[in-house]
């Protein structure tokens, strides 16, 4: 072959192959990424997390309350975002129960309910003290949104009037924990769980009666919350999964959420191997023109 | 170790159903899958309904509180809409309802939302983080600003300026994007890990 054909060949060659490349199904990639999720988790990479300032003082913040405090634990959460925020509950909850915090839990959308049982679930298997009633109270749901919040936070009684019974048919007066909280005012701190921002607490708790709050959003929320927490507007807050790793760690118990993160990061990565490749194909099979 | 209850494979079995949509095509399996997840979905959205409204209305309602009735007569008067003789009621009930949610958002949010946060652009420019925050808010104000000026320099000093705006608008809807979407992919991990618990394959 001479030299002018075998230079035309490669040419060729190359302009197939990155033609395929963006011709391909997305089919292969997707078994690329479930293989990527699976491998850390087999084994795991332990790759450095570091701890946001607003999770410390989150975190900070918990460990100073004295014990039988009561934490107001509100969530607006869909069961899909519990791979988002499911890491973070259960590290909060079982931070505040060890601390022998009180949790009224209670939900402003129709999956919470579920979830909060399911955390529970969570925290018994792992041998966590939990005396429902006494300890830990699930109000169920209260809709309304904004309007709820407004009512069950008004003084002296807003959250009586508002929910007369629990998730589970008991009337709130047989609940020895819904005798210690009428409203805002017991509250020692609002531990919210949401798959939006935090503003509904902030403006219709933490401005108008000095709440103490505290928030886990998802990954997407968290430039919110770092304005939020620099504005002084909440105590700390958790962002995403990272958000529920940081705090493992930071209670000395790293678990899922922090096994989860070796998955994101090599997730995160092959995603930016893919733009590239993807980028420079569209840029070798680009007509001019284009 | 394997699963040995039935739930875990339950939802093993629908998981994956979903996900054959993606790796292979619309199948048997997904449409199943599809169609018992909206089942389930509205029948949660029912039973939550009826739960809280037996709990909290109906049962203080029949122990005498009859303030509790108005809530539910306007929940009520919300479905007339399906009578055409006597539709234009439902809308005193959304005009209620309307009203209510304005009035609290109107009277609090705002200032959570508008102008608490801009207390965070009047900063003093000494570290590059504030030059970026302060020199991007000034920018994008500007693009969204369509007056006219007073002469044409001024326009087109405007023009780059507004240039600027549209550029950190880009970053950070690119930025809102990507989060965004890599967001998701902890979705994926957790239905992942809870796959190879399933079958064993992770503690």
């Amino acid at each position: 072959m001479d030299g002018f054909s075998e230079g035309r060949e490669v040419k060729v060659m190359a302009q197939s192959f990155w033609d395929r490349i963006t011709d391909m199904s997305p089919r292969p990639l997707y078994i690329i990424l479930i293989l990527a999720i699976a491998f850390p988790f087999i084994s795991p990479l332990r790759i450095p997390i570091s701890i946001a300032d607003y999770t410390k003082a989150a975190y900070n913040f918990v460990e100073s309350l004295p014990p039988g405090s009561i934490v107001l634990s509100p969530n607006v959460i869909e069961a899909s975002c519990w791979g988002e925020c499911g890491y973070a509950w259960i590290a909060t909850w079982e931070h505040f129960f060890q601390k022998d915090l009180k949790i009224v839990a209670i939900s402003l959308y129709k999956d919470g309910p579920l979830l909060c049982e399911r955390v529970i679930d969570v925290l018994k298997s792992r041998g966590v003290n939990v005396e429902y009633g006494v300890n830990y109270v699930n109000l169920g749901l209260v809709p309304g949104f904004n309007s709820a919040i407004a009512a069950m936070v008004e003084p002296p009684d807003g959250l009586h009037r508002l929910v007369k019974t629990d998730y589970f048919g008991n009337s709130i007066n047989t609940l020895p924990l819904m005798s210690e909280i009428k409203c805002i005012e017991q509250v020692d701190l609002i531990c919210s769980f949401t798959s939006g921002w935090g503003e509904d607490w902030v403006g219709l708790a933490v401005i108008p009666y000095g709440a103490k709050y505290i928030y886990s959003c998802i990954g997407v929320m968290q430039p919110t919350l770092v304005n939020q927490y620099s504005l002084k507007l909440c105590i700390g807050g958790l962002a995403g999964l990272k958000g529920g790793a940081e705090y493992e760690l930071m209670m000395g118990n790293p678990s899922t959420g922090v096994k989860s993160m070796d998955a994101i990061s090599t997730t995160h990565a092959l995603v930016i191997i893919f733009i590239v490749v993807g980028n420079i194909a569209m840029v070798f099979t680009r007509k001019k023109g284009d | 170790m394997v699963a040995t209850t039935i739930g875990p494979w339950i939802g093993l079995f629908f998981t994956w159903a979903i996900y054959s949509y993606l790796l292979y095509k619309e199948n048997i399996a997904f449409r199943f899958a599809e169609h018992t997840f909206i089942g389930v979905a509205a029948g949660i959205n029912f039973v939550m309904a009826m739960k809280t409204l037996q709990g909290n209305t109906l049962q203080p309602i029949l122990n005498g509180e009859l303030i509790y009735a108005i809530g539910l007569i306007l929940g009520i008067i919300i479905l007339l809409r399906y009578i055409k003789p006597i539709k234009f009621a439902s809308n005193w009930s959304m005009a209620f309802y309307v009203g209510t949610t304005l009035g609290l958002t109107i009277s609090r949010l705002p200032i959570t939302s508008i102008i608490v946060p801009l207390k965070s652009f009047f900063l003093p420019p000494n570290t590059l983080d504030n030059i970026v925050l302060i020199a991007g808010f000034f920018t994008v104000l500007s693009y969204f600003i369509f007056g006219r000026l007073p002469n044409k320099q001024v326009e087109q000093a405007r023009d780059y300026v507004n240039r600027a705006g549209r550029l950190f608008l880009m970053v950070t809807l690119g930025a809102m994007f990507g989060a965004s979407l890599l967001g998701r992919f902890a979705m994926v991990i957790e239905r992942i890990y809870f796959t190879m618990r399933t079958l064993g394959l992770a503690a």
